[in-house]
């Protein structure tokens, strides 16, 4: 015992130490750094409406005959369905107006396309080596809350414009930041519109949640409550589930146990897909189903059916971009079309689609900016997009030096058997956001 | 032959060398080119942030081989040792106005403690059932994070969110010396350098020997006099203070941190990575640190020869494990250590062999067998010099 005393005694010595120096070390430096950072983040962000002069009119990553704009997306691992839908979307869009209209303003576009693997730290290291390295002009559809939460502080200070982020966050918009554009609407204002339908449609429903414990999930859980206010309609019971389990038998047990007449979901797709088909399938349980716009795809209506067809009939969502299976849509068909020439190998579905739209909106910014491409410019052009509507857009998009949130509509869908097939068919009014919150 | 002109030696003053000037020197003309080369070849991109990078994984590796490859525990779940020295840290630089230096040293007291304690059970536990216990761990450690109900744990560490952090600034006083990334470097690399030091020095101590002795065998090491509680637990809290001063660089490099930064498979990926790099050997920590920083760069690389090997990424981690499991049992460590030997006349001759047909040459060479620690290489050892 004396042994291990004498070497606690040195391990302490040896530790306090290193503390000394270590604090020694760093000590004088840290009190600037320290005055440093969080003033600075204060000031940078300029006080929305004010003017965009500490904007630099830079221009690295622009010549006469290139734009060149950097993305970080999963194309691997779990989230890499998402990225290898996305980014085929983009580019055929971007490959398109190259081919067809020669570029923007003379100057045609590259994407250069990183994987993070929905991973902060390779985000932090892919975004460093597209923006210190390749150089590129700005960072359009970094996928992810917590990948492109590792990077925005970064973007911020180095005023590279970070454009269109691919998540519904509104830490990344509110409040906002004059180089950061989001793009998805947020799961607290979709969830109240899915609360005002479940109020409207099932008065005196009683309703069962299905959520991801995450804020995703917790934010969604939140709109829909908001939006139940004032009717009826009581949360008799709410089930979360952690991201990595996918098999949702016992939470759908327990919510029919529970006595619910309406369900609604803040889940992926495997387990909005688990949801329907357990309730439909194995306890043969008819219940209404609504889901969260995110899962508003073909592969969630597959992992729904779970092999047995038409068994997501009747499953309703949000949706704030054209589905793919809208027909004699003149967008859609386009798209349909952009993909299979420019983009062969990648499958037409609802992300793509989603990829088109953001593509279709930073030529749209880039356009606007004109002959004159900056830094500074480009946001100048992106708070000055009023009234434009996509081709696969559901309504237009407008943004403003107070607003960065360019959706804000959206139309109920629901699953219906269009050619024999299921599919998200769009139905109702166009819902406004700002409206809903009133 | 001096000592000054052995492999060894040149390979030491070299890295000291590399490491003190890299930050400036990487834009140099030529050595900016063969950057350049090599991030088009192998996919190696060595800029000062990956550099950076390296040293965290550097502290959070070294420790995990105290504890995997001297103590002779496995953890499986190491990153949420790393976890809770990076959210100490995170706490503390967000809410407070702690200098960076102590907030990451209370990183590492803190999960050094956690760690402590999870080295109670351990005792009680070995092999697969420690591994097992570990990995609960890191499964559980995102729900933990995120807790909001019973006690609000989400209220300090930001739920699924994570803390931002302002991005590091070099402190005005280097002002003109260095710029943000260069100061991120050295305050990265000297605390890295440091621990490395520490842990060379501990291994070849008293500590260290009772690591080996009880790693080799429970019951020897308790005849010899070996307190086995207390180093197993001893092992434990070492190994997380590591961990945590690596997670409180990490959150200061990376300037965020959620539950989404420590995954299961990154702690899967950290014990691969030692293996990889070599068990019980500080320089295998950092070559696992090298594997663990570079390998999805040149997984990517492959790519472009092989299709679709980047989806297949754990396939390689399972295939490379297998092939160092048998041809280098002290992983890349026991390589580089084989080749220092050897004096730069035949570390050269080697090269050329290997350049003349590659395989065969090698292959017919005596000291391929040396270095696949094939049987017998103790007899011939002296002669391989004139091999060639």
């Amino acid at each position: 015992m004396k042994t291990s005393k004498s070497i606690m005694l040195r391990l302490l010595l040896v530790l306090v130490a290193a503390v000394a120096f270590l604090a020694f070390a760093c000590n004088d430096d840290e009190d600037d750094g320290d005055g440093g950072p969080e003033p600075t983040a204060g000031d940078e962000t300029p006080v929305a409406g004010g003017d965009l002069s500490d904007i630099p009119e830079d221009t690295t990553g622009v010549t006469d005959t290139e734009i060149k704009l950097g993305t970080h997306m999963p194309l691997t691992g779990i989230a890499g369905i998402y990225g290898n839908a996305i980014v085929p979307g983009m580019q055929a869009y971007i490959d398109f107006i190259n081919d067809t209209e020669g570029g923007v303003n003379g100057r045609k576009i590259t994407l250069l396309v990183e994987d993070d693997a929905f991973n902060p730290s390779q985000t932090n290291s892919v975004v460093r080596k597209l923006v210190e390295q390749d150089g590129v002009f700005a960072i359009l559809s970094g996928l992810g809350t917590a990948p492109h939460s590792a990077v925005f502080e970064y973007l911020i200070e180095n005023k590279i414009p970070d454009l269109f982020t691919a998540t519904g966050a509104t830490k990344f918009t509110e409040p906002v930041t004059r180089t950061a554009f989001g793009y998805n609407p947020n799961y607290i204002e979709e969830g109240q519109a899915l609360g005002g339908y479940i109020a409207e449609t099932y008065p005196d429903g009683k309703l069962g949640l299905l959520i991801q414990n995450d804020d995703f999930g917790r934010d969604g859980a939140a709109g829909v409550e908001t939006g139940l206010e004032g009717s009826n309609v009581e949360i008799i019971s709410t089930e979360t589930y952690e991201a990595e389990q996918t098999d949702m038998t016992s939470q759908v047990q327990r919510l029919q146990n529970a006595g619910a007449t309406v369900v609604a979901a803040y889940a992926l797709p495997r387990q909005a897909g688990s949801l329907v088909a357990v309730a439909r399938q194995q306890l043969e349980w008819d219940v209404p189903i609504i889901v969260s716009g995110v899962v508003a795809d073909q592969l969630t209506i597959a992992l729904m059916n779970n092999g047995v067809p038409g068994t997501s009939v009747g499953v309703v969502t949000a949706a704030y971009l054209k589905p793919l299976e809208t027909l004699n849509d003149e967008g859609i068909e386009k798209h349909k079309e952009i993909l299979a020439q420019y983009a062969p190998d990648a499958t037409p579905s609802n992300i793509t689609v989603y990829g088109q739209s953001v593509a279709e909106l930073a030529v749209e910014v880039l356009k606007r900016a004109g002959q004159d491409l900056n830094r500074r410019s480009v946001i100048e052009a992106g708070e000055s997009v009023r009234d434009f509507t996509c081709s696969v857009c559901l309504g237009a998009i407008n943004l403003s030096a107070t607003d960065h949130r360019p959706i804000q509509v959206f139309q109920l869908a629901e699953v219906r058997t269009v050619d024999g097939k299921e599919a998200f068919v769009p139905f109702g009014e166009l819902i406004s956001y700002e409206s809903t919150e009133d | 032959m001096p000592a000054v002109l052995r492999t060894r030696t040149i390979g030491w003053a070299l890295l000291v060398l590399v490491l003190i000037f890299f930050p400036y020197f990487h834009t140099w003309w030529g050595f900016s080119w063969f950057l350049q080369h090599l991030e088009s070849t192998t996919g190696i991109n060595l800029t000062v942030f990956e550099m950076t990078s390296l040293a965290v994984w550097v502290v959070i590796l070294t420790g995990l081989n105290l504890l995997t490859g001297y103590s002779g525990q496995i953890s499986l779940g190491h990153g949420a040792l790393v976890a809770v020295g990076a959210y100490i840290a995170a706490i503390l630089l967000d809410r407070t106005a702690t200098p960076v230096a102590v907030a990451v040293l209370a990183g590492g007291v803190g999960a050094g403690a956690v760690g402590f304690a999870i080295g109670f059970p351990s005792l009680r536990l070995t092999g697969p059932y420690l591994a097992i216990a570990t990995l609960a761990l890191i499964v559980s450690m995102p729900q933990l994070l995120k807790h909001d109900d019973l006690i609000d744990i989400a209220r300090f560490t930001g739920g699924a969110s994570g803390i931002d952090l302002p991005t590091a600034h070099a402190p005005g006083s280097v002002e003109g010396l260095m710029d943000d990334r260069q100061w991120l470097y050295y305050s990265t690399m000297l605390p890295a350098v440091i621990m490395t030091v520490l842990a060379w020095n501990i291994t070849r101590s008293r500590i260290g020997r009772a690591f080996i002795a009880l790693r080799d065998s429970e019951i020897g090491a308790q005849q010899m006099g070996v307190n086995i509680a207390f180093y197993k637990t001893l092992a434990f809290g070492l190994s997380a203070l590591y961990a945590g001063v690596g997670g409180g660089l990490f959150v200061y490099t990376q300037d965020f941190a959620s539950p989404e930064s420590f995954s299961t498979f990154q702690s899967i990926t950290f014990l691969v990575s030692i293996v990889i790099g070599g068990l019980a050997s500080i320089l295998g920590s950092v070559l696992a640190a090298a594997f663990f920083t570079f390998q999805t760069g040149v997984i990517a690389q492959l790519a472009d020869y092989l299709p679709a090997v980047d989806r297949l990424r754990w396939a390689i981690y399972g295939a490379t494990l297998i092939v160092v499991m048998i041809l280098l049992p002290a992983g890349a460590a026991g390589l580089v250590q084989r080749l220092g030997r050897l004096r730069p006349s035949e570390l050269l001759a080697v090269w050329q062999a290997g350049l003349r047909s590659p395989i065969s040459a090698l292959r017919a060479h005596p000291i391929f067998e040396r270095l696949s620690g094939g049987r017998g290489d103790d007899g011939r050892g002296g002669g391989t010099g004139t091999g060639a």
